[in-house]
């Protein structure tokens, strides 16, 4: 390294003993505790394509699995909110689910409908932090701040539902905390139609966008046989021709 | 219960166990087939099983009824997208001879649920091609997801090196 001169590595070009172009060492992170989860990438890059990467993950573990020994099955309920703070009710209701299965004990109708509409809920708000974080990271910022708009719209809702924003701990083993409230049929509609209204302005802006689609389309794509072997789902799966969506191949409760 | 007969009416001793519990499939299977097993699971038409959902490991150490061994089970949950259909596979593995062949041939998502029963128990995989751990950093001691590693233990802070 001690013959190649600043321009040579930054630029690759080569190493000034005659072995020709070289690869670029950067490292990513490892990013602060209060960013984006927190991670270290070392990547290896050939100009602008990462041919090797080694990551980092470990910085936040946080040992739920450790904790939950410790208490009762309701006492894992809060730490199951903390899996995905955007989420929490599906991985409420999952362990749950899981928990029910185990006893052998069948929940009422109601509350099955209760946690199928929340978990849908919560799946948009999924989608919507997902794709405008996204799109933030590549400059697209008004995308993202629109989609939060939209998250809040149905955060409103979990909030009328639960008394809390993120950390919910809704469900229970046996069914959940408490009922809908009143008048939650309508306000669902109404928060319905304005998320819709915001996901027409985000589609004009993102796949109506040459840079955004330049810098997107075909970047990291991955193989069929990639996707299955990675046990990559959802989106993703459906991405790359396999039509699996595991609420028609599986459904649970309704 | 024609998956588990099937594997059994195949793979003969190295089927260890089968049973059925509230819909879910269960085959305990000896360490030497298992990988022979894994394969057949993956490749035959008529399980199909291209998934490889999950990998992990249960300490049984203080068990009821089980604390004379093996101490630990390796867990694997396949799925079949085609057939939609579900299997956990189980190895058992005693305390001082905790390893059992790497599966990351076979799936690439492997390689990382090794690491993380590496890390969080101690299991070994052979053959993995990057046995390092995944979760804890490198001078951490012991395997915090043991049943006798203590919840409140403090691990020294580690400084700058000298």
């Amino acid at each position: 390294m001690a013959a190649t001169t600043r321009r040579e590595f930054m630029l690759g070009e080569g190493s000034g003993t005659g072995s020709g172009p070289q690869n670029v060492h950067i490292g990513i992170g490892p990013a602060h505790p209060a960013m984006h989860g927190i991670i270290r990438i070392a990547t290896e890059l050939d100009g602008e394509v990462i041919v090797a990467a080694d990551v980092e993950i470990g910085y936040l573990h946080r040992a739920f699995e450790k904790d939950c020994e410790q208490g009762g099955w309701n006492n894992a309920i809060p730490f199951t909110d903390r899996l995905n703070y955007v989420s929490p009710l599906i991985n409420n209701f999952g362990y749950a689910s899981a928990v029910e299965k185990l006893l052998g004990v069948d929940i009422t109708e109601r509350c099955k409908y209760i946690r199928v509409i929340m978990s849908e809920i919560s799946r948009i708000c999924d989608h919507l932090t997902c794709v405008g974080a996204s799109a933030m990271e590549l400059g697209a910022f008004t995308v993202f701040l629109y989609m939060i708009k939209a998250r809040e719209f149905l955060w409103e809702l979990v909030e009328d539902v639960t008394g809390a924003r993120l950390t919910i701990s809704y469900g229970r083993v046996g069914g959940v905390k408490a009922d809908l409230p009143a008048g939650f049929g309508d306000k669902v509609v109404r928060a319905f139609k304005e998320t819709r209204e915001v996901l027409g302005e985000v589609h004009r802006l993102l796949t109506g966008n040459r840079i955004f689609m330049d810098r997107m389309v075909g970047v990291g794509a991955l193989s069929r046989e990639e996707t299955i072997g990675y046990a990559i789902t959802g989106p993703l799966l459906r991405a790359v021709g396999v039509p699996y969506d595991v609420r028609r191949a599986q459904p649970y409760y309704v | 219960m024609t998956i588990l007969a099937e594997l059994q009416r195949r793979f003969g001793d190295a089927i260890v166990e089968t049973h059925e519990h509230r819909g879910d499939l269960t085959v305990v299977v000896a360490r030497d087939a298992l990988l022979a097993v894994l394969a057949h699971c993956r490749d035959d038409a008529a399980l199909a099983f291209d998934v490889l959902m999950d990998l992990t490991a249960v300490d049984y150490v203080k068990f009821p009824g089980r604390e004379d061994g093996p101490r630990f089970e390796v867990v694997y949950h396949l799925f079949s997208i085609a057939h939609t259909h579900l299997l956990r596979l189980k190895v058992r593995v005693d305390e001082d001879d905790a390893h059992v062949p790497s599966a990351v041939a076979l799936w690439p998502i492997a390689n990382w649920l090794e690491r993380e029963v590496w890390d969080m128990f101690g299991v070994r995989f052979e053959g993995h091609p990057d046995p390092r751990r995944l979760l804890m950093y490198e001078e951490f001691v012991g395997h915090p997801l043991r049943k006798d590693y203590p919840i409140n233990r403090r691990q020294p802070l580690i400084g700058p090196a000298s």
